[in-house]
């Protein structure tokens, strides 16, 4: 991986240069069939990690290199593909992250898998064709499929894991066969085919969406064969479900709401610390002051969460880390706010709570636009709780990122 | 030069400065209201395709420059804008339709389109000084609850009508906008955009010329008078003589990419 190490050095000196020149004059080529661009990032995370006592730092760079080829005005390709080298505390022991009776829970012969060591790697992150003909577009290979209306989480998107702490970040694309045909203007059936990591099967799904009365509403069916982790063996088991969704965004007044939510049913065998049949539902609002103070926030419930704290159980946090699930109990809420202290300079903070234990996060969150091309970054995060809970033991840290488009 | 022929050119030549006089005479007769539809129609070209490119000084001094591909349909109703460059914001897409009261946006990073709730659109977009309200004329009968004329002025050797617009609730949030409209060819050369009594901004058209017989300013800007930034768009291209299709102005088409 050193030849990953050197090219990220070479692309990373362009890129900071590039993005200090003055803003120059563009012009557009009408007819530019074939655009290379994309960005380099460096993010230090530092977290304190409490079986060690001390603060360990894991420096990242990330090189995303995205291609975009027009073919003709009906066939287009897009991929972009992800080089990434780790530096520093790369290797995370989960433990460290873990309520001191969720860890006294874990039999000691699963101990040693539960490190989480980060290595350098490259991934096709994207990479589709896409057909728009006449009364129907065809997208096909790694994709994004952004199903759901919600910031924080997102009930009907069972394609992707969305970072909780970072909800706008990137997603890896899925491996999908895409079906779009037009409703109106205003409306759309999609139906998709879905290869999900870890399974033989394909998941499929079906969406119908129409905006009514200035909300934009959707109906989702979704037939999804899903990774599920043996909690007592660490094996990984396959699971059925059906699930029907909904999704909403508009406004209410001068108030913008959303919401999403799905009722599922698993066919067959179900998950030991799951149900065979639940719901999970969102509501969203936000709205902007004349000063550009915004705020955000979002309710989600969870009818397969643990609903008593006292019974929380490492394979629920197993769960969690794997994927399968957002959370672990039964009600959260979601409150940010953001406000430009400059034109360049943004200010956020954003917390979840979960609302059982009492337990909460807040990252407050600092963007600044640097330059043309250069975005820096800096946020914290602080966790709040008794021990036991949800949030309480995490270790605090933060993150300083810098980001430079090509 | 016979008397007869010297006659008629002398009843033609009144008759003409008659026309001429009595057509300035009409025009200075014209409302406020009407002056400001007259206005509005200038602007409202079947299709338009047009290539800008938007300069930000900020209030700091800090300059940010983008190249945007815009294109109108259905009178400037539905809107469609496009950044090519630079490449932090290469794919963001704005649509606005139903003259701005429906607004969408969407950004390739997350590859989701957001519908921008009223509240948003009084809020600077993508940084500039221009808001996304700015953005479209509105409805002159929904969004104005009254116009008043406040005579003519000389604006830069340019004579200019100058009209106060009050916004409705549907309207723009500003409490009060004065509007100078030249008289020749009824194109907004400025707008003074006050809030609470307060001039906060001004827009400026300049460079105007005439393109497939539409009068077309080619640059204009939006000054913060409050910190001292402004935003300025350059006109690089403009066509007239283009049918966008319905469905490039749709939700749909904001995800292709």
């Amino acid at each position: 991986m050193k030849n990953i190490t050197i090219l990220l050095s070479i692309v990373s000196v362009i890129a900071l240069l590039s993005a200090y020149l003055p803003a120059q004059e563009f012009t557009l080529e009408e007819d530019e069939k074939l655009v290379w661009s994309g960005y380099f990032e460096n993010q230090a995370f530092f977290q304190y990690r409490k079986n060690s006592d001390d603060i360990g730092i894991l420096d990242y760079n990330k090189l995303r290199i995205d291609m975009s080829f027009k073919a003709s005005q009906s066939v287009t390709f897009n991929a972009d593909i992800i080089f990434s080298t780790y530096h520093g505390a790369t290797s995370f022991n989960l433990v460290n992250y873990l309520p001191e009776n969720i860890y006294n829970q874990i039999p000691q012969e699963m101990l040693p898998f539960l490190t989480l060591d980060f290595e350098d790697d490259y991934y096709v992150n994207d990479a589709y064709l896409s057909l728009y003909l006449d009364g129907l577009s065809i997208r096909i290979g790694k994709q994004q499929l952004p199903w759901g209306t919600g910031y924080t989480w997102n009930p009907t998107d069972n394609f992707h894991k969305k970072n909780q702490l970072d909800p706008t970040y990137e997603k890896v694309g899925v491996n999908a066969l895409k079906v779009e045909i037009p409703w109106g203007l205003d409306g759309s059936v999609t139906a998709v085919a879905v290869n999900k990591e870890e399974v033989e099967k394909f998941s499929y799904a079906a969406r119908v969406k129409k905006n009514i009365l200035g909300f934009d509403i959707s109906l989702s069916y979704q037939y999804l064969y899903e990774p599920r982790i043996d909690v007592a063996s660490l094996m990984t088991n396959t699971e059925n479900r059906q699930l029907v969704g909904f999704a909403f965004t508009g406004q209410l007044f001068d108030v913008g709401v959303w919401g999403e939510g799905t009722y599922s049913r698993v066919d067959g065998e179900y998950h030991i610390l799951s149900d065979k049949e639940y719901g999970e539902y969102l509501l969203g609002m936000d709205y902007t002051f004349e000063g550009g103070l915004y705020l955000v926030g979002e309710y989600l419930h969870r009818d397969q969460g643990v609903k008593d704290p006292e019974k929380y159980f490492y394979g629920d946090y197993l769960r969690m880390l794997y994927g399968e699930i957002t959370n672990i109990g039964t009600d959260y809420l979601m409150l940010g706010a953001s406000y430009p202290i400059t034109d360049l300079l943004t200010i956020q903070t954003y917390s979840i709570i979960n609302m059982q234990d009492s337990s909460w996060i807040i990252i407050p969150w600092l963007s600044y636009d640097a330059g043309q091309n250069l975005e820096i970054m800096a946020a914290l995060n602080y966790f709040f709780g008794d021990a036991g809970t949800e949030y309480g033991e995490y270790g605090s840290g933060g993150l300083l990122r810098f980001r430079v488009y090509f | 030069m016979n008397t007869k022929k010297a006659k008629l050119i002398a009843i033609f030549a009144m008759f003409c400065f008659l026309l001429m006089v009595s057509a300035q005479v009409l025009s200075e007769t014209l409302t406020a209201k009407q002056i400001m539809k007259k206005a509005k129609e200038v602007q409202q070209v079947p299709a338009s395709w047009s290539v800008a490119e938007e300069t930000i000084i900020t209030g700091g001094g800090s300059k940010r420059t983008f190249l945007i591909e815009m294109w109108t349909k259905d009178n400037s109703e539905k809107q469609l804008m496009i950044y090519k460059e630079p490449a932090r914001v290469r794919g963001v897409k704005f649509l606005f339709l139903e003259d701005g009261d429906e607004i969408y946006t969407y950004f390739p990073k997350t590859d989701r389109v957001r519908h921008l709730a009223s509240h948003m659109k009084r809020q600077k977009m993508m940084g500039s000084d221009f808001s996304y309200e700015d953005m479209t004329f509105g409805d002159i009968e929904e969004d104005y609850k009254s116009y008043k004329l406040l005579g003519s002025e000389e604006m830069e050797d340019v004579d200019c009508w100058v009209v106060e617009a009050i916004p409705s609730k549907s309207g723009p949030h500003y409490s009060k906008m004065i509007i100078r409209v030249q008289k020749s060819n009824f194109v907004t050369r400025r707008i003074d955009y006050y809030e609470d009594g307060d001039l906060r901004k001004r827009f400026k058209a300049e460079r105007i010329e005439v393109i497939d017989g539409i009068p077309t300013p080619l640059d204009y800007e939006m000054k913060n008078l409050m910190d001292g930034g402004y935003t300025a768009f350059k006109t690089k291209e403009i066509k007239y003589d283009v049918s966008p299709s319905d469905v490039m102005f749709t939700t749909r088409n904001l995800k292709k990419r």
